[in-house]
């Protein structure tokens, strides 16, 4: 969970001094790359970190002043409602950090940064945490 | 297995980068235009926040802008750059994209930004000359130290307003549509100007004209498509002297009236015209004692807005009015000594000559027996996501071919194998016209502005605060021979050339008549006495009259007045028609829902009001029976001749009570007036039903009709859809689903002016913005606001809740 809450601050901080989108690649791809022990591990922490933050943010948009932005953009995309285009938002930001952390992750491997001994033994944490 | 996975895993990564970070068909760089911080959610209100002070440019002085609760910036500066500077980059700050997108559309190159589906639309603005004529115009502008001035100093500050921005700052269309804003330059307001010309001045109905007449011949064209309309009522009223012979100038040819047959022809449906009224009353009628002035353009209504409202103050002069983003200055408004606003002259500017191509090789065409060269230039098209396109026009001395005689024409309107000769393409610097009207003091230097204006031909109204009005017809106005212009011309016939221009002494115009107001609402400019003939691109008369019998009985007027008149209902032509066509039914025939109908056509006092049935019943019956008069004669197999406009039809059945045109001849028996009312009674409420379901309050006008305000761009859901207007396009009020008044203004002359105004949009273009439509309900409703006129950047009025301070950079 520490995890999750590191990549969500690292990404506050990138994302309000700069408008690049891309950090929700960067971020946790680097992060799943130093820290990952497993692939479900990776895609999670990268998913989780992405998707809230980007939940939290939006969310805080829709409620205050982004309400009439939010509504002309759903009736733009034909969803009827802005509630979606929030989940879309929420979508692509959690599959976007999970895949880019998993390609993190592979990356420490083809490295052998991570054996597959740590692979399984990843694994074996997930059991445990289970 | 862990290098699949790695290659399965990076390769999906890869293709969410791409996916998401680029604009695929309609869909928007998701992962850009998402993102919570700098994607569209960044466009919400939080946008609206105005800087208390400024640092841009090189200003001489601090420049003050004081924000009213409308957002209307009042700019107060010492010099007339830092005030056209601060004017660039404040309607940057709320309408950079519009501006941006016009200046795209107007030089034919919104391929460059939606890819291939609008290479036919930017063909046509190119062929047309829009961007070379542009770089005449530029080259004028900047040969006038006045326009030169304001022109460069507006880009600049357009483009200190530019490098402010980042992707998070940047309007949101840039984001839907995925690009960045390029610098504004003197040249992309000179496309705007011309922009204007093409949207006033550009229709034009020759090809459709030529090919009725030959199949219908002269005869009945002169009973169908009379050059002058049945009913006038003229701008100059009739019975004003002309002190001057046009005939020395006319054009003595027998072909003048142009060729008789069409060759290849698109077929085209001619549009019912819409424009705009103004006019001016004298002191004698007003309660003020000084003249009143009252304009209401009307155009095609988008969101944002096609006027942003600004007030400019300098030492010497003080302007309020709306302008359109991009020109420097005030298009309509007033100062403190004058007022004026424009409707469309619809002069003849534009004349289609057919080539005379030597061989199918067409390089090289007939001129008075002799054969010159056909001039070729390659324009390139780029096309986002695709290959450019490199198109070839060619071009003959009297303007570019814009369809080879092989083409299929994009815009039916546009004959084919002919070329385009139009006043646009000469140099002309109508900017100047407006600023020196910003500056005016008196009547004397209102019209001699003027004479800078050339195309499009505009109904210049304006007051002044001695107690003087005028009304000029002015512009460009070629020399013709009755009827010239309006069928195709010989291209090899130099005698059908435009020579000779109608002097401006002798434009059309009014000046303090004996009855106490001038007007215009886009109808002829004068009676057939006039010594010149300007064309047939005029609305009927009934809206032009419609102002003036309500002006002829009113004295002691106050603005309210004036404004309640800009939302006048009634309609003139229904006035004359359904008295003389209801009679004719037997209301002893008729059904349940018909007897309804009729009931509520009887007792209809001609308003076209949002509420009531009526008008959409007599709407619907007025295409009925025109179609019963006229469609057995202009419908030939599947062709579609031009058709009689409804003054015409008026005139036939006020004046005819017997006519061959009543019988349709596709039927055995033959049918009378009577029976022609009858069936488009009928078949009137037969296809209301089938649109609207069962007679109620789906069939009001406000429901039926609708005027809707879609986005400038046509993205879906940055509009504003059905609004339950009143009006319609033959009443002052003249509205219809997409066109209406875009801006309704009325000024008391004085010592201190006072005006009301409102334009269907609000000051800001951001969609995300409370400010976007703020006034399209109150527009709806007819409403209008008082407009700030401040006389100093030290006031304290309780409508100005911000204020800006505009220092150069350090």
């Amino acid at each position: 969970m520490i995890d999750v809450l590191i990549i969500i601050v690292i990404l506050f901080i990138l994302h309000t001094i700069t408008d690049f989108w891309w950090w929700i690649i960067i971020v946790p791809l680097v992060y799943a790359f130093a820290r990952a022990k497993s692939r479900g591990e990776a895609f999670r922490m990268g998913s989780l970190g992405a998707g809230i933050l980007w939940l939290i943010v939006g969310l805080y948009q829709m409620l205050t002043a982004a309400d009439l932005v939010a509504m002309r953009v759903s009736e733009m995309m034909g969803l009827g409602t802005p509630w979606i285009v929030l989940l879309i938002t929420v979508v692509v930001a959690a599959l976007t950090g999970g895949f880019a952390a998993s390609t993190g992750f592979h990356i420490a491997v083809g490295f052998r940064i991570r054996t597959f001994n740590t692979l399984r033994k990843g694994k074996d944490d997930d059991a445990h945490a289970r | 297995m862990r290098v699949l996975q790695f290659l399965i895993f990076g390769l999906c990564t890869l293709l969410l980068f791409v996916f998401l970070n680029h604009r695929v068909g309609q869909i928007p760089p998701l992962g850009k235009f998402l993102n919570p911080f700098s994607g569209f959610w960044a466009n919400n209100r939080s946008m609206d926040s105005l800087p208390v002070t400024l640092h841009a440019g090189k200003l001489s002085v601090d420049v003050t802008i004081l924000w009213d609760d409308r957002r209307v910036p009042h700019i107060f500066a010492q010099y007339a750059e830092d005030l056209y500077f601060a004017q660039g980059y404040v309607t940057a700050l709320d309408r950079l994209w519009q501006m941006d997108f016009q200046s795209y559309a107007a030089a034919g190159r919104i391929s460059e930004l939606v890819g291939e589906t609008t290479v036919d639309f930017d063909r046509l603005r190119r062929r047309i000359g829009m961007i070379s004529s542009a770089r005449i115009a530029e080259q004028e502008i900047l040969n006038h130290p006045e326009t030169r001035v304001a022109a460069q100093a507006y880009a600049a500050g357009v483009n200190a307003y530019i490098q402010t921005l980042r992707y998070k700052t940047l309007p949101l269309e840039f984001k839907i549509l995925d690009y960045w804003p390029e610098d504004w330059t003197v040249f992309k307001s000179a496309l705007l100007l011309k922009s204007f010309a093409h949207t006033l001045s550009f229709r034009n109905s020759e090809a459709i004209q030529t090919r009725t007449r030959e199949i219908l011949g002269d005869s009945l064209m002169n009973i169908l498509h009379p050059f002058y309309p049945p009913y006038m009522e003229p701008i100059v009223p009739p019975g004003t002297p002309w002190n001057f012979s046009g005939s020395a100038h006319r054009v003595e040819t027998a072909n003048a009236l142009g060729l008789s047959h069409a060759g290849s022809y698109n077929e085209a449906e001619e549009l019912e015209g819409i424009g705009s009224n103004n006019w001016a009353i004298a002191g004698s009628r007003s309660a003020t004692g000084l003249p009143i002035l009252a304009s209401d353009p009307h155009l095609s209504l988008t969101l944002p807005s096609i006027w942003y409202e600004v007030q400019l103050v300098l030492p010497e002069t003080n302007v309020y009015g709306i302008t359109s983003p991009g020109a420097a200055g005030v298009l309509f408004g007033f100062n403190q000594h004058i007022a004026w606003g424009l409707t469309n002259g619809g002069s003849d500017a534009v004349d289609y000559y057919r080539i005379t191509f030597r061989d199918e090789s067409l390089t090289e065409y007939e001129v008075d027996g002799q054969w010159l060269p056909v001039t070729r230039r390659v324009d390139t098209i780029r096309v986002r996501g695709g290959d450019a396109i490199l198109d070839t026009v060619m071009i003959t001395h009297h303007g570019p071919v814009v369809y080879s005689p092989s083409e299929k024409a994009a815009d039916v309107q546009i004959p084919i194998g002919a070329a385009l000769r139009w006043t646009a393409h000469d140099a002309s610097n109508e900017w100047l016209t407006f600023l020196k009207l910003n500056a005016a003091s008196n009547m004397d230097e209102a019209i001699g502005a003027l004479a800078y204006y050339d195309c499009p031909v505009q109904n210049f109204v304006m007051a002044d605060a001695n107690g003087e009005i005028a009304v000029v017809h002015n512009g460009k106005l070629p020399v013709r021979a009755v009827g010239q212009g309006r069928f195709l011309s010989d291209g090899a016939d130099p005698k059908t050339e435009w020579k000779t221009w109608v002097p401006r002494p002798h434009l059309p115009q009014v000046r303090n008549p004996r009855r106490g107001f001038v007007s215009s609402a886009n109808q002829n400019a004068t009676d057939r006495s006039y010594p010149y003939y300007l064309g047939d691109g005029y609305a009927s008369f009934d809206r032009g009259a419609r102002i003036n019998e309500r002006l002829e009985k009113m004295s002691n007027v106050h603005a309210e007045e004036m404004l309640r008149l800009q939302n006048d209902n009634v309609s003139i032509h229904a006035r004359m028609l359904l008295p003389v066509i209801l009679p004719l039914i037997s209301s002893d025939t008729l059904s349940d829902l018909e007897r309804k109908c009729y009931e509520e056509l009887v007792t209809w006092e001609y308003e076209y009001r949002s509420d009531l049935i009526a008008p959409t019943l007599c709407e619907t019956w007025i295409v009925e029976l025109s179609d019963a008069v006229w469609l057995d004669d202009i419908k030939r197999g599947d062709e579609m001749l031009a058709r009689p406009r409804r003054d015409v039809t008026l005139w036939l059945i006020l004046s005819q009570k017997s006519s061959p045109f009543y019988d349709n001849r596709n039927t055995e028996t033959t049918e009378t007036l009577k029976d022609i009312v009858a069936q488009s009674f009928k078949s009137m409420c037969r296809k209301l039903e089938e649109r609207h379901g069962a007679f109620g309050s789906q069939w009001s006008w406000g429901r039926s009709r609708g005027t809707s305000l879609g986005h400038l761009a046509r993205i879906p859901g940055l509009g504003r859809y059905k609004l339950p207007t009143n009006g319609n396009f033959n009443t002052i009020n003249a509205m219809s689903g997409t066109f209406g008044p875009s801006w309704r203004m009325v000024v008391e002359l004085g010592q201190s002016p006072r005006a009301w105004g409102i334009y269907p949009g609000g000051q800001s273009g951001n969609p995300g913005s409370r400010e976007y439509d703020a006034f399209v309900n109150d527009w709806v409703e007819g409403k209008t606001y008082e407009l700030l006129f401040l006389s100093s950047p030290d006031i304290q009025h309780i409508r100005i809740p911000f204020t800006t301070i505009m220092k150069g950079n350090p």
